[in-house]
């Protein structure tokens, strides 16, 4: 649906729900709208897409050793020296709480789940809402061939924290040569490739899932409500799968760094973090290739478990346990082993980022059109604290967003940063959450 | 073969001992009907009873959240994510275009088109029908015929091939709903009663009996209405028990109720347990489903003895990291049983719990001891607290040079104490293996100590802690509840907690053995009773959201 | 150390360059290594070359008529006629020394690659320096009173229950006593097939077949052996060819056992003459000729690869594993009489993930007709955690660096030490009279890695001839066996003697 502007505004005017007087309910795309004068345009003349996605960790930051408290810039201390080349390109949300209201705080759990949907969870395991990711990919998911693609570098694909709902996890992709099979084998059509026939096999793929379809009414009318609900999900994606074969059909906007890769080679998939790195750079490789191809617009990438389980070869400890049982150095005033694994982190993250900026996009890169929302599910893993867990925002969000900011949440409930996330990809989102972590406050200093 | 004779005699036995059948089970209101998705397991079998194993089914699933200790019942809530739907439909599709490739047609397409370029709808109907009874676990309806052969006509005539035709019919079948899902479907009783239909009952029984589909003399055998009383389900229980399927069953229900499928992502550290490789963990998860088989089914022996028998089975890979010798190094499984007064009694000493239950590079008393509760025991031990201060935990100054002395502060410590007496004292029991469960006498120097108590009774090593737990009541009626939920695929309900007492007595009756467990429940009139009423059709249109 | 500095020699020619070179330029550098500090001293003195000095360094490691970069650069300041110098050796540069693969190397502006060139070698020790070297001292006489038969089990004098310790031999080297120096070596190293062969061809000859130094010796294997008179292979003919005489070991100091019960070295009826060691211990009258041979070889010393290779050529192929089982134990600590079977397994080795062997795993024995194909069983005790067996007469199937050698060892005895090390290895020494055409034998089958293990087989076959020293021919009088020694590990396994799963092994 396209809207037609006829004087300038501000996405504030917008979110606000105004624009001269009228409210205006916009459902996405609206990209068009919100690019800057420069008119950076895909291959085809289609406007660039901005991307969303997500980035976890575990075990949080080293307190006193990963950012400096000071709010007028970004200070990346040693455990995060790996980022300061990126700094400009960062948001760092500091001191942002998860008020629990009472509910217990499962370890390892709550502060991601917290973060992530807004919503303390009750029970152990249980994620009460979707996670924002997918309330993203519900709005700008449809119109490409995956709504979202999920990754896990710790090679089990239960290690993902995106969900619609404790029963609806999607899973990881573990391996990048699967990975690549699902993204460039069969049913990639190369879209840099000239003169591509019709394929009737796609008509008759589209065929099959209608008459699925079809069968929804006469199978739902033998369940009850509750398990309906969970068929929901699964007509859905028939629907969306339909869709997607639809627009299969039609050409694909592409950049013009869209390239179809080489498939990488099988590596083994584990927790060793040698091994957990590679698989992470490999995908992340695949990753920036899907999007510069438009294959999807939204992406989850977990670089270890909740409960960080990646270790060295030889060694009997899991970075976790070094979080809990390793003593505090008196020397250096922090747990020397932990400490040594949480760099290892943040130096995946930079490389992460490396990889979006190393793609051309128009006049800059891909990270400058993507908004990574990176967080993990604690701050200070010795004690399993969920306040002032560390969020960041990474990229430009194709102009919509400042960088370079630190931003000092003075204890406001952490959903404030998924907020502000999702309005800025175009979410026709006001308030978000439940309880104490409800909040309709968009962090206005990053927006343009 | 069915032994009719046999039938005949249990029947009659049956008519005449009616008080002593089921008669003291405690009555249910039962509850309410599941949608399940299939397991991974139960999808494979299914297509391997369908199609042969010819067929190859090459894909990943989605993990399942598991409820009541059980994937059985997490799947009952489970649904599918929009990748997962994408795996199914390429999963689907691999498969449909095996059945149909020249090779295989010929086995599985019991008919030829009068025009191979042309879609054929005697043959076709043919072969949906009866591909999609065992594919859909019931009769395909008229409609659904007419819906799949719509498909298969317009596809023979894009690509000219009947086969091809089939082949999208096929996929079709194989991504739907109706195969996906286990649906029960409630009818009304002859007294009125909410009771679950012919074919729904059949395929309980057989998800039950043998993870798998209902096979032909089922199907047949719920047509006819047989399944509708508790003596036509004895009888076609008696003969699924004495199929050979009913292994499979068993181990799939073992595999569950131990977690075994957590195998998949073990890790050991090669620099430190270097025997313990890819090998060795396929076989310690098939070497407890062996010793369990071996215990339960051929010997028919008491449950209670899981945790003190010395016999298992070995494998090479396998005597390499319990040092024992193989008499076969380089093929096969060799039975074998430890001396008499080796620790090594009971399955809580194998691998599947020892070195599942550590971390990759050592052992964990918690982890274990926690294991034993939740999956043996059915004890549920709370999650830690948020607020753990871990300072006390490690002292540099302590010794700490054994697991127990570093766990010391788990028994002091109030705030940790109350949930690590639950678990710490079984698992320092079985400090004497290590992370790979290797056996070990010292740690660090130090002789390990495995003396501990559990319900009163002391012990001094693993084998002994076997003994005690033999004698905990919580056993049995662990693998009751556990083998009661899995059977219904659903939570137990409040109502159903006398039934788990009659059963438990029945099982302590019987000397604890699991084919009686099995056939008690299987043939009990509370496993087919459902609490909802029959939704009626119009109370539903197409967009209708239920409140 | 009393023995002063190593000193070494090389006398600069054009004709040791691998090119041609016309040139009537000369030189001479001599060279003094001080043991401590590792400190090379130089004094090199150079004339009549053809054109301007461009450099002048010592090069290596090197085979002969090949050429290898820059080690030393002997003129660091500039280049003279006279050059004085130290640096101080890596260890690396120590091995090749000893080894004598440095050359000095000249070069000149006509000759660029080089117009001078000598072999270092190295100045022999003098008979006194020999002397000097310092004995092990002979241990002191322990007293070992009667095993105590009381293990574990019980008093003694009762049947006792015994236990079975399983065995699978892992490494099988030569015992090869080294010295840091190579002072047992003291004219140097023994010469190779190749530096023979290489000094035997004619200057045209040299340039074609080394493509001016460029062709590395390994590739010239197939051609170098063939240098009897008329093209002869010489290994398979040792004697058509007389190459100078082998350079033995002349240390005092050995591995091995006392086989013939005697320390003088005097023949007996069952031994020719010869001398004797000492071992590491100090102990006299240890016999092990092998190591006079192959002792000052650079491929079956240390840093040399013929045994390496060999045992991870054996891990790797699964071939050749040997199994001991020793039964009758009462104590692991001290059994009085136990017996040692070895045998040949059925099964390969069962290896981790990073290559290793894996202790505790199961060997079927491989059983031909109902017997054992190789099982001969020794008689010994276990004293203080050590096993000692008594002589006994067999063959081994051993296998190393793709081949089959039978190991027929007369008269041997094997010494274990059974405390498990961190490894999971125990480790022991076996000696014995090794059948000497059974050991030529072998060695013809390693006539492939004649370049790499760089022995030269007349040499080899003639000097082994002379040292034999076992069981003499009766009618010739000559010795046709070699004392020798091995060291061997081993790692606890389980030895199966029959398919029906009656397993022997003990079940720790």
């Amino acid at each position: 649906m396209s809207v037609l502007i006829k004087k300038p505004f501000t996405r504030r005017d917008l979110l606000r729900g105004s624009i001269g007087g009228s409210a205006i309910a916009v459902s996405l795309p609206f990209l068009d709208c919100f690019l800057s004068e420069s008119g950076e345009a895909l291959a085809s003349g289609a406007s660039l897409p901005v991307r969303f996605g997500t980035w976890f960790w575990s075990m949080g930051h080293t307190p006193g050793h990963a950012v400096g408290e000071r709010t007028d810039r970004i200070e990346f201390l040693e455990e995060c020296k790996a980022l300061i080349p990126y700094v400009e390109h960062i948001n760092y949300f500091g001191h942002f709480n998860s008020p629990l209201d009472g509910r217990p705080n499962h370890v390892h759990h709550t502060g991601w789940v917290t973060t992530r949907t807004a919503t303390a969870p009750v029970l152990p395991g249980e994620i009460p809402a979707p996670t924002l990711d997918v309330m993203v990919s519900d709005a700008i998911g449809s119109n490409t061939r995956f709504r979202s693609i999920d990754m896990s570098c710790t090679g089990n694909p239960r290690d993902s924290f995106t969900a619609r709902d404790t029963h609806t996890r999607n899973a990881g992709e573990v391996s990048p040569r699967a990975l690549y099979a699902r993204l460039f084998g069969n049913g990639f059509a190369d879209p840099t490739k000239e003169n591509r026939a019709p394929d009737p096999d796609l008509m008759l793929q589209q065929s099959v899932l209608s008459g699925i379809r079809e069968q929804r009414q006469r199978f739902e009318r033998r369940i009850g409500a509750a398990d309906r609900a969970r068929l929901d999900e699964y007509f859905t994606s028939i629907r969306q799968l339909e869709t997607q074969l639809a627009l299969q059909q039609k050409e694909v906007p592409v950049t013009a760094a869209c390239r179809m890769p080489k498939s990488p080679d099988e590596t083994p998939v584990g927790l060793e973090i040698n091994v957990a790195q590679g698989n992470h750079e490999a995908m992340a490789r695949l990753l920036v290739m899907a999007l510069a191809c438009n294959q999807t617009r939204v992406f989850n990438m977990a670089f270890n478990n909740a409960l960080s389980s990646l270790r060295r070869p030889g060694t009997a400890y899991t970075h976790h346990t070094l979080t809990h049982e390793e003593a505090v150095d008196q020397k250096f005033g922090y747990q020397p082993e932990a400490f040594w694994f949480n760099c290892r982190v943040m130096e995946a993250l930079a490389s992460f980022i490396g990889t979006f900026q190393s793609v051309k996009e128009g006049n800059g890169t891909l990270l400058d059109n993507t908004l990574i929302f990176a967080h993990a599910e604690t701050s200070y893993a010795k004690v399993h604290a969920v306040d002032n867990i560390p969020v960041m925002t990474i990229g430009r969000a194709g102009g919509r967003i400042k960088t370079g900011k630190h931003i000092a949440g003075h204890g406001d409930p952490v959903s404030r940063v998924g907020l502000t996330a999702m309005q800025v990809m175009g979410l026709p989102i006001e308030t978000w959450g439940t309880g104490s972590l409800q909040t309709s406050k968009t962090i206005t200093e990053i927006l343009v | 073969m069915r032994p009719t004779a046999k039938l005949a005699l249990l029947g009659m036995l049956c008519a005449v001992l009616v008080t002593a059948c089921g008669s003291n089970e405690p009555q249910t209101r039962g509850g309410p009907p599941t949608l399940r998705l299939l397991t991974e397991a139960q999808y494979r079998n299914i297509i391997r009873d369908t199609f042969g194993s010819q067929v190859v089914v090459a894909g990943r699933f989605d993990p399942i959240v598991r409820i009541e200790g059980l994937l059985a019942v997490g799947a009952g809530r489970a649904t599918v994510t929009p990748s997962g739907v994408e795996r199914y439909i390429a999963l689907a599709r691999s498969v449909a275009e095996q059945v149909v490739a020249p090779g295989n047609r010929e086995l599985l397409i019991p008919c030829a088109p009068a025009a191979p370029q042309a879609h054929d709808p005697q043959c076709a109907e043919l072969f949906l029908r009866s591909a999609g009874r065992y594919l859909m676990r019931r009769a395909l309806t008229d409609e659904e015929l007419a819906s799949y052969q719509r498909i298969a006509a317009a596809a023979a005539a894009a690509n000219s091939d009947f086969h091809a035709g089939l082949s999208y019919a096929l996929q079709a079948m194989l991504a739907s709903p109706d195969f996906l899902f286990v649906a029960e479907n409630v009818v009304d009783g002859p007294d009125g009663t909410p009771r679950l239909d012919g074919y729904s009952r059949a395929t309980r029984l057989s998800l039950f009996l043998w993870n798998s589909g209902p096979d032909e003399a089922l199907l047949a055998a719920a047509e006819r209405g047989e399944l509708d009383d508790a003596r036509g389900i004895r009888g076609q229980v008696e003969w699924m028990m004495e199929s050979t399927r009913l292994e499979a069953g068993v181990r799939a229900f073992f595999t569950d109720m131990l977690a075994l499928d957590d195998f998949q992502t073990l890790e050991k550290d090669t620099n430190l347990y270097p025997a313990f490789s890819l090998a060795v963990a396929n076989d310690a998860r098939e070497q407890v489903l062996r010793t369990l088989t071996d215990l339960l089914l051929v010997r028919d022996g008491d449950y209670r003895d899981i945790f003190t028998t010395r016999n298992t089975f070995m494998t090479g890979s396998l005597g390499l990291v319990y040092r024992v010798p193989a008499a076969s190094p380089s093929a096969g499984w060799v039975p074998f049983e430890f001396a008499e007064g080796d620790p090594r009694a009971g399955i809580q000493t194998q691998l599947s719990f020892v070195a599942l239950h550590s971390h990759p590079g050592k052992s964990s008393p918690t982890l274990r001891g926690k294991a034993i509760r939740e999956l043996l025991l059915c004890q549920r031990v709370p999650d830690p607290p948020g607020s753990v201060n871990f300072d006390l935990f490690n002292d540099p100054n302590a010794p700490g040079k054994t697991a127990r002395d570093r766990l010391i502060r788990h028994s002091t410590d109030p705030s940790c104490s109350g949930c690590h007496k639950l678990m710490d004292p079984i698992g320092l029991a079985l400090e004497n293996f290590d992370g790979a469960g290797q056996q070990r006498l010292y740690e660090n120097g130090e002789l390990i100590d495995t003396s501990g108590e559990i319900n009163g009774m002391a012990f001094t090593d693993s084998a002994g802690l076997g003994d005690a737990l033999r004698d905990d009541p919580a056993a049995p009626a662990c693998l009751v509840r556990r083998v009661y939920t899995y059977a219904a695929g659903r939570p137990i309900q409040r109502s159903e907690r006398q039934l788990l007492n009659h059963f438990e007595d029945e099982f302590a009756g019987e000397g604890y053995r699991l084919r009686e467990l099995i056939r008690e429940v299987a043939t009990s009139d509370a496993l087919y009773a459902v609490s909802q009423p029959r939704l009626r059709t119009a109370q539903l249109g197409p967009e209708e959201v239920s409140p | 150390m009393h023995l002063g500095p190593v000193r070494f020699y090389a006398d600069l020619t054009p004709g040791e360059q691998s090119a041609t070179v016309s040139s009537s330029g000369l030189g001479r550098a001599e060279f003094s290594l001080d043991r401590a500090t590792l400190t090379f001293s130089w004094n090199v003195s150079v004339e009549r070359l053809t054109s301007r000095t461009l450099s002048v360094s010592v090069n290596g490691p090197q085979r002969p008529g090949t050429n290898a970069g820059v080690q030393i650069d002997l003129a660091p300041r500039g280049v003279a006629p006279t050059l004085r110098g130290s640096a101080v050796l890596t260890e690396a540069q120590l091995d090749y020394l000893l080894a004598g693969r440095m050359y000095v190397n000249v070069r000149s502006a006509r000759y660029p690659d080089g117009e001078l060139r000598g072999q270092i070698q190295r100045v022999p020790l003098t008979a006194e320096q020999m002397a000097a070297i310092p004995l092990p001292s002979p241990p002191v006489a322990k007293k070992i009173g009667a095993p105590k038969v009381a293990g574990k089990n019980g008093a003694g004098g009762k049947s006792q229950p015994t236990t079975t310790l399983g065995y699978v031999i892992a490494n099988w080297d030569n015992a090869i006593y080294e010295t840091r120096f190579m002072d047992e070596c003291p004219e140097g190293p023994a010469i190779g097939n190749d530096e023979l062969w290489w000094r035997g061809l004619a200057r045209a000859d040299k340039d074609r077949l080394t493509d001016k130094g460029l062709v590395q010796p390994v590739d010239r294997r197939f051609v170098s052996v063939f240098r009897g008179p008329q093209g002869e292979d010489v290994c398979w003919n040792p004697t058509l060819v007389k190459d100078p005489p082998l350079r033995t070991v002349k240390g005092k100091v050995a591995y091995g056992f006392d086989l013939d019960g005697r320390s003088d070295g005097k023949a007996t009826p069952k031994s020719c003459a010869h001398e004797n060691f000492v071992s590491v211990r100090g102990e006299r009258g240890v016999d092990n000729q092998m190591y006079r041979l192959l002792g000052c070889h650079y491929g079956w010393r240390r840093n040399g690869v013929l045994d390496t290779f060999g045992n991870e050529e054996r891990r790797n192929s699964g071939r050749g594993v040997i199994l001991m089982e020793i039964t009758g134990v009462t104590d692991e600590r001290n059994s009085p009489n136990v017996q040692v079977g070895f045998y040949r397994a059925l099964d390969p080795y069962q290896i981790d993930s990073v290559g290793r062997i894996l202790p505790w795993a199961s060997y079927r024995i491989d059983i031909n007709n109902g017997k054992p194909r190789y099982g001969a069983v020794a008689r010994g005790r276990i004293e203080n955690g050590v096993l000692k067996t008594e002589p006994l007469d067999l063959k081994l199937p051993f296998y190393s660096n793709a081949a089959y050698a039978e190991l027929d060892l007369k008269g041997m005895r094997l010494e274990l030490d059974l405390t498990l090390g961190k490894d999971n290895k125990v480790r022991g020494l076996v000696g014995g009279y090794y059948d000497f055409d059974k050991w030529w034998e072998y060695m013809l089958k390693l006539e492939f890695l004649i370049a790499t293990g760089d022995w030269s087989c007349p040499a080899l076959y003639t000097a082994a001839r002379e040292l034999a020293d076992g069981h003499p021919d009766p009618e010739t009088g000559e010795c046709t066996s070699i004392s020798s020694a091995f060291r061997m590990d081993a790692l606890p396994a389980f030895v199966i003697h029959d398919r029906a799963g009656s397993a022997a092994g003990a079940v720790r």
